[in-house]
């Protein structure tokens, strides 16, 4: 059982899982604790000769009930793959599993917020290369959600919404629109090659979204990693943050207002071999200190998604 | 592999739910757990972990 405490001068909580100091790190290829189980072969953490999507509980996890949850989101049994190398109907799929978990997650008493997330490359602390994402399922609302909510309470409305709005306006940052989501290099840009993926429509969660919009999220969610892989012609690294509604008592999977799904990609890399750290000013100030203007990101992305296809 | 189970002499035990109809989607409210065009089985491993496998139904709309 993790630890949570509360640190008063960030004002923010601090989850302690010692547990999880020894789980598996970096394991053999056959030795893949999300790969099938072989017939004869030693048990994975998937007890089945094959699948197309798993998802179980975390043996380390963060959170476990009665406060909270920790699953892992297993794509494919094929071990080489990668989210953007999917099938587009195992990408769609996916995005199926995501809305089914944040709705059967999310309606637990425990859990205030159902966080899907993908921790892509070494580079970001992945410690198994089997393509996975994670699903947290908080017992609080977190610091950044809660922010995103405070943001509404400024602008006084969808700030989502509203950004969408302007960058369509812009133009000049957008890198793949189709009928129901936008992607683009967002006006203020933390990382060099950050990437929003927005519903055009204001939709709380994936529970609002139809069959429809869940195709082309996923179409537009691997056209954009396709394009990360591309720009450097090397597996991209990055963390993928699928924000939605709250499901606790601070928002609701229903709440008109509170929340705006979409998708953000954070790449560590500032150019084919040299990482951005998050260093003196990041956090000793909280200030991001950016490399490359987002405009000019967003022209190196739209030709790599062009190339990509 | 769409449309495929899992294997019947597998691990996972206690497999307690069989798919949820798939519909092809829609606009859901809070109650609303369908999984569109996938069958989900519910197992759970020797552990007592939930293992959920979510697999596509073929010909679902």
């Amino acid at each position: 059982m993790s630890e949570q405490r509360f640190n008063e001068l960030r004002g923010e909580p601090v989850v302690y899982a010692i547990h999880r100091q020894d789980r598996t790190f970096l394991p053999t290829r056959e030795r893949c604790p999300l790969d099938a189980t072989r017939p004869g072969g030693p048990e994975t953490e998937i007890p089945v000769a094959s699948f197309e999507i798993a998802v179980f509980e975390n043996r380390f996890p963060a959170f476990s009930s009665p406060r909270g949850a920790a699953e892992v989101v297993v794509y494919t049994d094929d071990h080489d793959g990668s989210f953007g190398t999917l099938a587009a109907e195992r990408a769609e799929a996916l995005m199926w599993v995501w809305r089914h978990r944040y709705l059967e997650l999310g309606a637990r008493a425990d859990i205030e917020y159902v966080f899907i997330f993908e921790n892509r490359g070494v580079e970001v602390g992945v410690t198994l290369h089997h393509p996975h994402g994670q699903i947290y399922g908080y017992p609080f609302l977190p610091p950044v959600p809660a922010l995103e909510l405070a943001a509404d309470e400024r602008l006084g409305g969808c700030t989502p919404c509203a950004l969408l709005a302007g960058e369509l306006d812009d133009g000049r940052r957008l890198l793949v629109e189709n009928d129901a989501v936008v992607a683009y290099v967002p006006f203020a840009a933390r990382w060099g090659y950050e990437v929003h993926v927005a519903t055009r429509e204001h939709r709380p969660s994936l529970a609002a979204c139809g069959a429809d919009e869940l195709r082309l999220l996923a179409d537009a969610l691997q056209r954009v990693v396709r394009g990360f892989d591309a720009l450097f012609e090397r597996p991209f690294p990055y963390v993928m943050a699928v924000h939605q509604a709250p499901t606790g008592d601070s928002g609701g999977i229903d709440a008109p207002g509170g929340g705006h799904l979409h998708v953000e990609f954070y790449p560590p890399l500032r150019t084919a071999e040299k990482l951005k750290y998050l260093a003196g000013s990041e956090q000793g100030a909280g200030t991001f200190i950016a490399d490359m203007l987002p405009e000019d990101s967003a022209v190196a992305l739209r030709e790599a998604i062009a190339r990509a296809g | 592999m769409a449309g495929k189970r899992a294997e019947p002499g597998a691990k996972a035990d206690e497999r307690d739910e069989q798919a949820d109809v798939p519909d092809g989607g829609g606009a859901p409210g809070a109650g609303d757990l369908r999984t569109g065009p996938l069958a989900l089985e519910r197992c759970r491993k020797a552990d007592g972990r939930a293992l959920l496998l979510y697999s596509r139904v073929e010909d679902a709309g």
